[in-house]
């Protein structure tokens, strides 16, 4: 299962450096231009406010500290949002990519059983969608450093492990999904369906209180990221809700791979 | 002795087409098998079972006495397989395909078959011509010393040299007791190095014999020409007319020859030639007769 896994990053190492990066930049940006809006913070709230609201953004919206405002700016609309098509891509890539190719065929031609090559593929997704995370949280902690900015190391742990948890249940239910499927592009379609449904829904939640159920369908309203990053916490549910669809897409997808035919 | 390969009662189908119809076979150990069949005959199908790619709907596949589907990945260790499409990384070369497998099975082979097969294994599969990526995926499928090799369309897109390359490292690979199984479209590939035959034809096997049966069956073809107009020849059982014109007559003759031999020596001949029936004809002969 190792060389399979290792199989795995080396086939998407070029691909995952590239958006790391992207992302590195992104948020060393965000980060580095803080220290210029800070003065104008409050100024800058009572004209755009409203603006993160109708953008899904629950809570105190401030630009007071580095942690309000990462967790506005960075955390609370272009990362959830990035994090998902990478997370995907992956998923996409890895099975139903593979049998698109047929290189899948190459696995199972060897003496690995179908559910180590599905487990593989899912580890080498994880440890994928970990460097992803170390390269959004760790610039901003250096950039903090370097700017003289003062922060709490606490609240990134807290973001970190509340944005591992949220791209492992994007990328699990995509994984399941690519394990039912022979080419990635319906896998893509089928995952950006559910993910702008998703996103649709804690907006229109959040906009309309007659609809604020609706928040409970969507994975943004458990990404909490102000609570994450200024009071450092996760809700109970927020984990209950990423893992146990991690663990529910991991067997579903262990089931499916296991049983199905693989016309390659 | 314990069949290399056993396929009994195979049943697929894809939605509402049935590809496999009832498919038995048997593959014996140390023999080459030459498994043949048009396109869409379930070639790629009964081999995909075999694999345990595709599961069948009813029936068994039993290698080596173990069940295809329950024991794939410990029979994978004892299998060899070339598939008919790439399925070989674009971005890796030969090197790190060979060191990939070497990895997973044991019984490694070295680097100096890419020298014996003439290929680079420094170039990326991407760059590599069709003929090179058959022999990368060759000698891929040798990888762990395999009991039995499952090759569809080994020597596609290789010239005659490298094919009788092939064909040694087969025939040896058979002297040592090990059994391959070869889908070929390549007729006389299948006459030349196989020692057992199975003909599939829509969904099941419309033959299983040895090679040396196919050519006991005797068939000739007879070319004559007359001095003369072709006279009328009486109908004898298991002559078929080919062709007829002025003085030119082709028959086609299944079993003994002796009948039309002393009915062409009455007439004055300027040429007559027999010979045996190809395994292509009687292939042929197969499906027409069959459907």
């Amino acid at each position: 299962m190792i060389q399979s896994l290792y199989r795995d990053l080396r086939l998407r190492r070029n691909v995952i450096i590239i958006y790391c990066l992207i992302i590195l930049a992104l948020v060393s940006l965000y980060t580095a231009i803080y220290p210029s809006i800070q003065p104008h913070a409050a100024q800058l709230m009572s004209s755009v406010g409203n603006i993160y609201k109708y953008l899904g953004i629950e809570g105190k919206t401030s630009f007071s500290n580095l942690a309000n405002y990462t967790s506005i700016e960075t955390f609370g609309f272009t990362w959830p949002i990035l994090a998902s098509i990478f997370a995907i891509g992956l998923a996409g890539a890895t099975i139903a990519g593979e049998i698109e190719k047929g290189t899948l065929g190459m696995l199972l031609s060897l003496p690995i059983p179908r559910w180590k090559i599905f487990l593989s593929k899912y580890l080498s997704g994880l440890l994928s969608i970990l460097l992803l995370v170390i390269f959004s949280v760790l610039p901003i902690i250096l950039a903090a450093l370097l700017l003289n900015i003062n922060f709490h190391t606490t609240g990134f742990i807290y973001i970190a492990i509340l944005c591992l948890l949220f791209s492992f249940a994007i990328f699990s239910l995509g994984l399941m999904f690519s394990a039912l499927m022979n080419e990635k592009s319906h896998l893509y379609g089928v995952m950006g369906t559910i993910v702008l449904l998703m996103y649709i829904a804690n907006t229109i939640a959040g906009l309309k209180p007659s609809l604020n159920n609706l928040k409970y369908i969507s994975f943004f309203h458990f990404f909490n990221s102000q609570k994450a990053l200024v009071n450092n916490h996760i809700s109970l549910i927020s984990w209950a809700t990423f893992t146990g669809i991690s663990i529910v897409s991991l067997l579903i997808g262990l089931i499916v791979i296991s049983k199905r035919d693989i016309v390659i | 002795m314990l069949p290399a390969i056993s396929i009994k009662n195979v049943k697929k189908s894809f939605g509402s087409k049935q590809v496999l119809k009832n498919l038995n076979l048997e593959v014996n150990k140390g023999t080459i098998f030459g498994f043949l069949g048009p396109n869409g005959a379930g070639k790629t199908t009964t081999i995909r079972c075999l694999m345990d790619f595709i599961r069948p709907d009813a029936g068994s596949i039993t290698i080596f006495g173990n069940k295809a589907n329950t024991n794939s990945s410990n029979l994978k260790k004892i299998i060899g397989y070339l598939p008919a499409e790439n399925q070989l990384i674009n971005n890796w070369n030969g090197k790190e395909h060979l060191k990939f497998y070497n990895s997973i099975k044991k019984g490694k082979i070295k680097y100096k078959i890419f020298e014996e097969l003439e290929i680079n294994p420094n170039i990326p599969v991407k760059e590599l011509s069709s003929g090179n990526r058959q022999k990368l995926g060759f000698i891929l499928s040798l990888v762990g010393m395999p009991e039995l090799l499952i090759l569809d369309e080994p020597t596609r897109g290789l010239d005659p040299i490298l094919q009788n390359k092939v064909y040694k490292i087969l025939q040896d690979f058979v002297i040592e007791g090990k059994t391959v199984f070869i889908s070929s479209h390549n007729l006389d590939e299948v006459e030349r190095i196989c020692s057992d035959v199975g003909i599939i034809r829509d969904g099941h096997i419309v033959a299983d014999m040895n090679m040396s049966s196919i050519k006991a069956i005797k068939t000739h073809i007879i070319d004559a020409t007359f001095y003369n107009k072709v006279p009328d020849i009486p109908k004898i059982p298991g002559l078929t007319i080919l062709a007829k014109n002025d003085n030119k007559l082709s028959l086609k003759v299944q079993g003994n020859i002796n009948g039309i031999i002393q009915i062409l020596a009455k007439y004055d001949l300027s040429n007559l030639e027999i010979n045996h029936a190809t395994l292509e004809e009687i292939f042929m002969d197969y499906y027409k007769i069959k459907s």
